[in-house]
């Protein structure tokens, strides 16, 4: 059994590359599935016309979600997973350049468990990279997917 | 009248005036005579109570006579019925005495031993044992049955034997009714007679003595002298009751005389020698002897008045007679007379005396009534005195001549002339100068009070002005005159008036008048229309502009009440008014005057609609009662209009505020979207920049020189700053968009608390902050607190350079209210460049020296201002700065 996959959906190439450095930077070995989109992130995660693979029926361990995000969009594909009653459980970590409290607010509405906004300063990002894997692939204990 | 010494004279002098006693007083004379009593009324009542005594004393001289003569009847009566008793007991005793006489007489007589010891006495005169045996006889009847001789005489009435012995011989009279009894042979009684031997009155008892043996040849007679003091008279004399006059007479009738038997008690020794002629027949002896039975009154012997009872005694020639003086008899009556005469003397005294003393008390009540009514009369008058004097109206009399003769102080004041003035006036004197109300003049003839005493006519409520000359002006009078007319006669004497002063009436009729004319004129020609309406809605009056308003005449309002069809009013959307909606009936259900209501009067014609706004009230009367309701209307048609097209353009107003709301709304979203997209897509690139960066040196730092690293570290400050600056843009929009919540704040709390950060976040300096306590004021928490961040941190930055520092926070008085200020010991600023201050992205000072972004203060002043506030600075370069802001009303 390899390691549990982190799904990012993020669409801004340098903000990706930039988290795969701070994952690399930080020792986090988990592979880092990226998702461009909303949708790209909804199917990856319902298994939406990609093939039925052996690996289709597992879930990642953590998401970190953008907000703006193009097709749909961050607080979307948050209240889609919570409304699945297979994903309804998955940690989601909101990562995101806003700082409105009204994104906050909903993201903590929608059933975010964590919201971080993405410091320009890119020591202070591999920090917080850093602290999100150690927390929630590390220190925090998965709850059991739903009907599993 | 002008008299100018009079109405300088003083008016208290007037009132002390010595006429005003003598005036009063003439005019209460003749009261008097009515209330005082007359002489007439005096002797009317002493006759009445002489009258009342005479009836009295007559009432108790009759009751005394009528009960004296009834005493005096009764006590003839007794009297009387006295005499008769006695001489009737005294006649049964004679009768008795008679009959035991002739009884003694039966006993001897024809006596056979008696008539034997006769016989054989006189057949041998010396037998002496008849002749003792006789002596015997005799000597046992004289002494047992009182006789005081006992003889025996023969045929030739010789006396042959006696008892006591030796008796003289027989009287004459004896001797010859002996013989009469010697012939008769039957007892006899010789009736009182003389005995011829001692001249005293005896009677005798004759018997016959009978020869038994031969039949009735008489032998004798035998002689039994009576004498009657023995018995006889004492009985005679006896009266049951001590008596000064009383005596019982016994008579006989002898020829035409009356012979009296026995001793008079008043004559004595007439025995059987008084007589009395029988036609003396006032003597009751002589009416016994006519042999009368019964009680008369009489004159006796001695020709005095007596009451007598006579009897005749039966088989004797007697006839009694017991009389007694009537002076004797009516001795208890005239004693009871006198104690009568001094007991009616008594009464009438006494009666008398009542009479007096009743007649004295009345009189002196009378004269206490006197007196009372005097002193009523007294008090009357000085009552009536005061209030004459004291009265606000005045009081002019005046003789039947027409001259004045009294007044009151009241008239002297109001006619401005003291009485002496007046006194010897004439009402038709000229210098009264009396006028009309008209103006014209009042001729003195025609004053009510001199026709009054002229004709005897009464006026009332006669007006004049009076020209007073002490005030030098009209004095306007209500004159009320009435004549005074002594009785029985019919021309006045004289006359009086009594008036009022109306000046003050008169003036307040007249302001009253023009009063009312100003009213009138102001309700004709003011703009409103004024409706008055009756309690029963019908119209009273209305004035030209409530014509002209409502388009009606006033012929077409008068008397129409509210249901009438002419009024026709609605409601402001078009609606008809109930009826319990028009202004009268508004009126009328309302304790309170309604106001400000608006109706619309629909004219006649239909066509038009006039719009009034009207003010309605009821007005009660004195007892409560509704009296009238007054509406007074304007016409708003104008206004209506007005207010209509004001209210179409507000609402078309408020639908381009709608729209340009929209399109505001849209503009936020807009902007928002617009700072959304600043905040999360300006970002991006720096964080990718400055990431790409840090990657260069770390991967191929070692390819570079210093000032290649030196340029890259240079790319990521500078990445950095326009990092911050993103965000501090944002704050500035999103405190531009924030939503106020006003409460009170604890800026004192929040300056501590944030004086705490700012010490932690560089410990190594030394700042002293001097934060005022307790400063509360009313505000939105999250924003005061960001606006206090900002200055508080200013200040801390812009001390940074010095060694030391002092920030101070704390409350002013400012022109405005209480300003919060903060205050620095920094280097400060030029205040030239104090309007920049506060603009977004200004900065007064060097990046190098003191970083920021320029956006704090702006941010500081779009908080003040959301507040209603105001900020502003005071600083000086090198003196430090000082922040001061208000926080609207509240601050």
């Amino acid at each position: 059994m390899t390691k549990k996959v982190i799904l990012l959906v993020e669409d801004n190439p340098s903000d990706i590359g930039l988290t795969r450095r701070a994952f690399a930077k930080s020792h986090i070995a988990n592979e880092l599935v990226v998702a461009e989109d909303g949708q790209e992130a909804l199917d990856y995660l319902f298994n939406v016309g990609a093939p039925a693979d052996a690996d289709g029926g597992r879930l990642p361990a953590l998401v970190l979600l953008d907000l703006k995000l193009p097709r749909v969009d961050g607080l979307e594909v948050l209240r889609r997973i919570r409304a699945h009653p297979r994903t309804c459980r998955l940690p989601v970590v909101i990562l995101t350049t806003s700082s409105e409290e009204q994104d906050m607010a909903q993201s903590f509405d929608l059933g975010a468990n964590s919201y971080i906004r993405k410091p320009v300063d890119f020591e202070q990002f591999s920090h917080v990279v850093e602290q999100l894997g150690l927390y929630w692939l590390v220190i925090n204990e998965t709850a059991p997917p739903k009907g599993t | 009248m002008d008299d100018p010494s009079g109405a300088n004279q003083p008016l208290i002098d007037e009132y002390a005036s010595p006429t005003r006693g003598a005036r009063w007083r003439a005019s209460v004379r003749r009261a008097g005579g009515l209330l005082g009593g007359s002489p007439a009324d005096t002797s009317g009542t002493a006759l009445t109570f002489v009258l009342v005594f005479l009836l009295l004393a007559a009432g108790i001289l009759a009751s005394g006579w009528f009960y004296y003569r009834s005493n005096q009847q009764q006590h003839r009566a007794q009297v009387e019925e006295q005499l008769s008793a006695i001489a009737e007991l005294k006649v049964n005793e004679l009768v008795q005495w008679r009959k035991e006489r002739l009884g003694d007489g039966g006993v001897l007589f024809k006596n056979a031993s008696i008539s034997d010891l006769v016989r054989r006495f006189f057949a041998q005169p010396a037998d002496q044992d008849a002749q003792r045996q006789l002596r015997t006889w005799f000597a046992k009847y004289g002494t047992h049955f009182r006789y005081d001789h006992v003889r025996l005489l023969d045929a030739r009435s010789v006396t042959r034997l006696s008892w006591p012995d030796r008796l003289p011989a027989a009287a004459p009279s004896v001797a010859a009714q002996a013989s009469e009894a010697y012939r008769s042979g039957q007892v006899m009684l010789q009736d009182f007679y003389v005995s011829e031997d001692d001249q005293k009155v005896r009677l005798a008892l004759l018997i016959p003595v009978l020869d038994e043996r031969d039949g009735s040849r008489p032998l004798g007679v035998l002689v039994l002298r009576i004498d009657p003091e023995y018995y006889l008279y004492p009985l005679l004399r006896r009266w049951p009751t001590p008596s000064r006059t009383a005596e019982t007479l016994l008579v006989r009738r002898e020829g035409t005389s009356a012979l009296f038997l026995n001793e008079l008690r008043f004559r004595p020794g007439t025995t059987l020698t008084l007589r009395a002629s029988l036609d003396r027949v006032t003597m009751p002896a002589v009416q016994a002897a006519l042999g009368r039975d019964g009680v008369i009154d009489g004159i006796d012997y001695r020709g005095v008045p007596v009451v007598a009872a006579v009897h005749p005694i039966p088989d004797s020639p007697w006839s009694m007679v017991a009389r007694i003086d009537t002076a004797e008899v009516d001795a208890p009556m005239r004693e009871q007379l006198r104690q009568l005469v001094v007991l009616i003397g008594a009464l009438l005294f006494g009666a008398g005396a009542s009479v007096g003393m009743v007649w004295r008390q009345q009189r002196v009540r009378m004269y206490r009534g006197q007196a009372e009514s005097a002193a009523a009369l007294a008090e009357s008058e000085r009552k009536h005195r005061a209030l004459f004097e004291t009265m606000s109206e005045g009081i002019v009399y005046q003789d039947h001549e027409g001259q004045i003769t009294s007044a009151n102080p009241a008239a002297e004041r109001l006619l401005g002339l003291s009485l002496d003035q007046m006194q010897g006036r004439t009402s038709l004197d000229p210098r009264w100068k009396a006028i009309h109300p008209d103006g014209s003049p009042f001729p003195g003839e025609t004053h009510s009070l001199n026709v009054a005493a002229k004709t005897g006519q009464p006026a009332t409520g006669e007006v004049m002005g009076i020209f007073n000359p002490r005030s030098g002006a009209y004095v306007w009078l209500s004159v009320n005159s009435t004549p005074e007319f002594r009785p029985g006669e019919k021309t006045p004497f004289r006359a009086y008036a009594v008036f009022r002063d109306i000046t003050e009436q008169r003036q307040m009729e007249t302001e009253l008048r023009a009063s009312e004319a100003k009213f009138r004129d102001l309700t004709e020609h003011v703009q409103v229309g004024i409706v008055v309406h009756a309690a029963d809605t019908s119209v009273l009056l209305s004035n030209p502009m409530a014509s002209e308003i409502l388009g009606l005449t006033p012929n077409q309002m008068q008397g129409r009440t509210a249901i009438d069809p002419a009024w026709c009013f609605i409601r402001r959307d078009g609606t008809s008014l109930p009826l319990a909606e028009y202004p009268v009936e508004r009126a009328m259900a309302s304790e309170t005057p309604i106001s400000g209501s608006v109706a619309g009067v629909v004219r006649r014609d239909r066509q038009s609609t006039t719009w009034v706004d009207y003010n309605a009230r009821k007005i009660q009367g004195p007892d409560g009662k509704l009296d009238h309701v007054i509406v007074v209307f304007s016409d708003i048609t104008e206004r209506i209009g007005a207010e209509e097209a004001i209210r179409k353009l507000n609402a078309e107003l408020e639908q381009r505020v709608e729209a340009r709301t929209a399109q505001l709304a849209v503009a936020n979203k807009e902007l928002e979207a617009f700072a959304y997209s600043v905040s999360h897509d300006l970002r991006a690139p720096l964080r990718g920049i400055d990431g790409w960066s840090q990657a260069l040196i770390e991967d191929y730092g070692a390819q570079l020189d210093d000032q290649g690293r030196t340029f890259l570290s240079r790319v990521r400050a500078e990445t950095q700053r326009m990092g911050v600056l993103v965000d501090d843009l944002l704050r500035l929009s999103r405190v531009g968009r924030a939503e106020m919540h006003r409460q009170p704040v604890d800026l004192s709390a929040i300056a501590r608390s944030l004086a705490s950060s700012l010490r932690q976040s560089a410990p190594e300096r030394a700042v002293e902050f001097i934060i005022e306590p307790d400063l509360i004021a009313e505000g939105d928490v999250a924003l005061l607190e960001i606006a206090l961040s900002n200055l508080l941190g200013n200040a801390f930055k812009f001390t940074g350079k010095a060694t030391s520092a002092r920030i101070e926070f704390g409350r002013t008085d400012g022109s405005d209210g209480n300003a919060y200020f903060v205050r620095d010991d920094g280097p400060g600023f030029d205040m030239a460049y104090a309007k920049r201050l506060f603009g977004a992205f200004q900065r007064l000072h060097k990046a190098s020296e003191f970083p920021g972004t320029g956006i704090g203060l702006a941010t500081v002043q779009r908080i003040v201002h959301l507040h209603g506030g105001r900020v502003w600075a005071d600083a000086a370069v090198g003196r430090g700065a000082t922040f001061f802001f208000t926080l609207g009303g509240s601050a």
